[in-house]
């Protein structure tokens, strides 16, 4: 059972984010907290686990588990009682191989390997794996099996469905269910949140600083997506792959793919591990086809957002040094004036002599895309866009790329953002099948 | 790119040896210890069984623990360096380079390598949290923990370098500042990740296995091979 009273939180001497919120959770009961960008999610993860000092932070406040009183307890003590999950689930795994890792968590606990491979749900197939070489999904499900191992009696989870596809939310959802029947309790803080409405006891909107308690789920949105093949034309357009193949290490990730692309936005869409990523690659050029042609209608400069776009953001120590960089290797001349414009014309609050590193990441995002839409690079590759956004920031993007007339291919699993895009060309992809269609995303709200 | 270079050496060896304790583990390594002592107190004609053997029983080592073109790419490069540099320093002697020069240059330069090929087959089945174990025992723990923090740190890093360096190709200017600063910057950002999760959760240690086991005798190969060249030598003498 969890406890939260009167908890506040801030950073430095800066304004509080958490005032005063409190909350509680009974054995099994499943919480989900939502709230916008910025909201103090994250914030309430760290005083949670007793780590905002790390940051700079300072909390203060109640916290009990199961009765015992938290405050002053070490963060490793507390580690025993409250789990937390982080949205990157890489981080769990400290030694960089999954088995020599799980191995070290079953001793310490007294387990086997196999029990922890159990609860989560997979097979011995992940070990002698590099934490790189598992999808998200199965990285998440072994930081949970590893959280509880550790016998805790709560698990906080931040943005457990931020970089899952339809597949990994399922057996999520199902994991979930399992931990429920434990008696753990959980506390889910997600944009994401139609996808686990159905397995959660009570919603909590987290608004200045304050959590509030819906008493209906009518306001939330509930969707569900269908996706029609679409009769596909594979002569002419400026994008065309004929028989491509791609091999990492020993395995096939794309096995003889066709496709050709008319229109100016392009979308790939498939589960994780299903080749998107390397068909950006292969457009860009940066890696070669084992067997086949990748032919692309593009010239210099083109420009490539990755999905962690923090690899960007940490180039320069300031917005404007970053714009005028990317500029100079464009080969494109730049005005901080006319980014300042840009970005107020968005409404958006970003100083350019700020590091752009403590920009949020939806305001990345949007920055990236500002420069690129001032830069006119030929063509614009996007990977997985809206990971870890809130739905209002995805929508903005989408916006974004819709009013721009920029040539654009985005790789994504997340379905609401692709039936966004208007006047697409989206791809289904299962590369390791050598399955791609062109298909149609319709939305619908329940 | 970054990563297909670091993966290798982060992964460690794949496969059965694996499951070798750590004493067999280090027996690997110790085992072609005699292949190089060989070289000074045998004639070329001896040394030309032992230096084939030793070359063959590493080769198959490497085989056995996986990603054996990647890890023999650096040590062919020791080859070459060590026969270059033997070559030069029997062409600035008197004697000039003949037949038998060559052969004993080369003889010496294989044996270095069939040594080395020892060392990387021990490292690569170490697995890191031996180690640390080690590295503990020996009063360097916080050598040890920096050790796994740094490799866990290059891998993310390398994927972070692929990326920005997909982002400046694409631009078509790929300039090296920009590359070691979003090396630097967002290394600094995942450490302080890093050190949240090690504040909260610590880094799992427990000592090593360190009986023995039936797969250890593997180790012991390449010397039983040593030993039998031994004896047919001295008989045959």
């Amino acid at each position: 059972m969890l406890v939260v009273s009167d908890l506040w939180a801030r950073y430095g001497n800066g304004d509080w984010i958490l005032r005063g919120l409190s909350l509680s959770l009974k054995d099994g009961e499943v919480g989900l907290v939502i709230g916008d960008t910025g909201s103090g999610k994250t914030t309430l993860v760290k005083a949670l686990a007793g780590v905002i000092h790390l940051t700079g932070g300072l909390a203060k406040g109640v916290i009990k588990v199961n009765d015992t009183e938290l405050s002053g307890a070490e963060p490793r003590e507390r580690s025993r009682l409250i789990g937390v999950l982080y949205q990157d689930p890489a981080i769990h795994f400290i030694y960089p191989r999954v088995d020599e890792d799980l191995e070290l968590t079953a001793i310490e606990n007294d387990v086997s390997v196999n029990a922890i491979l159990n609860t989560a749900g997979l097979s011995n197939e992940v070990l002698g794996k590099l934490v790189t070489e598992l999808s998200m999904g199965q990285l998440q499900r072994l930081a949970i099996a590893k959280l509880i191992t550790r016998g805790v009696k709560v698990i906080i989870m931040d943005e457990p469905l931020a970089h899952l596809d339809q597949n990994a939310v399922e057996l999520l959802v199902t994991l979930i269910r399992g931990i429920k029947r434990r008696g753990i309790s959980i506390l889910i803080l997600e944009h994401r949140y139609e996808h686990v409405i159905g397995s959660v006891d009570k919603v909590l909107q987290l608004n200045d600083g304050k959590l509030s308690e819906l008493s209906s789920l009518s306001g939330l949105t509930r969707r569900r997506y269908i996706i029609r093949s679409v009769s596909s034309n594979t002569d002419g357009g400026w994008l065309k792959l004929s028989n491509v193949w791609f091999k990492y290490d020993d395995s096939y990730v794309l096995r003889g793919i066709n496709l050709s692309a008319s229109s100016s936005r392009v979308i790939f869409i498939g589960p994780n591990g299903s080749g998107k990523s390397t068909l950006l690659k292969l457009i860009l050029g940066v890696v070669k086809p084992s067997k086949g042609k990748v032919i692309v209608d593009h010239s210099h400069p083109m420009l490539y957002m990755p999905q962690d776009v923090n690899v960007v953001m940490s180039m320069t120590d300031t917005v404007e040094e970053l714009y005028i960089e990317l500029a100079k290797a464009a080969g494109r001349n730049a005005s901080i004036e006319d980014l300042k414009r840009e970005l107020k014309a968005l409404e958006m609050h970003i100083n350019t002599s700020d590091d752009p590193l403590h920009l949020s990441e939806g305001q990345k995002r949007i920055l990236m895309l500002t420069m690129a839409k001032l830069l006119k690079p030929t063509l614009m590759i996007i990977d997985e866009p809206t990971s870890g956004l809130s739905s209002r920031y995805s929508f903005e993007l989408a916006e974004f790329i819709n009013q721009s007339n920029l040539r654009v291919i985005i790789a994504t699993q997340d379905l609401h953002f692709a039936s966004l895009i208007r006047d697409s060309d989206v791809f289904y992809v299962k590369g390791q099948e050598g399955y791609v269609a062109k298909v149609n995303v319709s939305e619908y709200v329940l | 790119m970054f990563y297909e270079w670091v993966k290798p050496v982060v992964k460690g060896a794949e496969g059965l040896l694996r499951g070798m304790s750590i004493i067999g583990k280090f027996t690997v390594m110790l085992s072609f210890i005699p292949y190089l002592a060989s070289y000074w107190f045998m004639n070329l004609t001896e040394l030309i069984p032992i230096t084939v053997t030793g070359l063959v029983m590493g080769v198959v080592y490497l085989v056995l623990i996986g990603d054996s073109i990647r890890r023999l790419r650096p040590l062919i490069l020791v080859w070459i360096l060590s026969e270059a540099t033997g070559l030069l320093v029997v062409l600035m002697s008197k004697g000039g380079l003949n037949f038998i020069m060559l052969l004993n240059v080369t003889i010496l330069s294989t044996l270095i390598l069939v040594l080395l090929i020892g060392v990387v087959v021990s490292l690569a089945l170490l697995s890191l949290s031996e180690v640390r174990y080690i590295l503990s025992i020996m009063g360097l723990g916080t050598l040890g923990e920096s050790l796994v923090l740094s490799l866990r740190y290059l891998l993310n890093a390398s994927i972070g370098m692929d990326e920005a360096y997909m982002v400046l190709k694409s631009l078509g200017n790929v300039k090296p500042r920009l590359l070691v600063n979003s090396l630097v910057a967002n290394g600094v950002r995942y450490s302080i990740i890093l050190a949240q999760y090690i504040e909260y959760y610590g880094i799992p240690s427990v000592k090593p296995r360190i009986a023995l086991r039936r797969l250890d005798s593997i180790a012991l190969i390449p010397l039983i091979l040593y030993l039998t060249l031994l004896t047919l030598r001295t008989t045959l003498a």
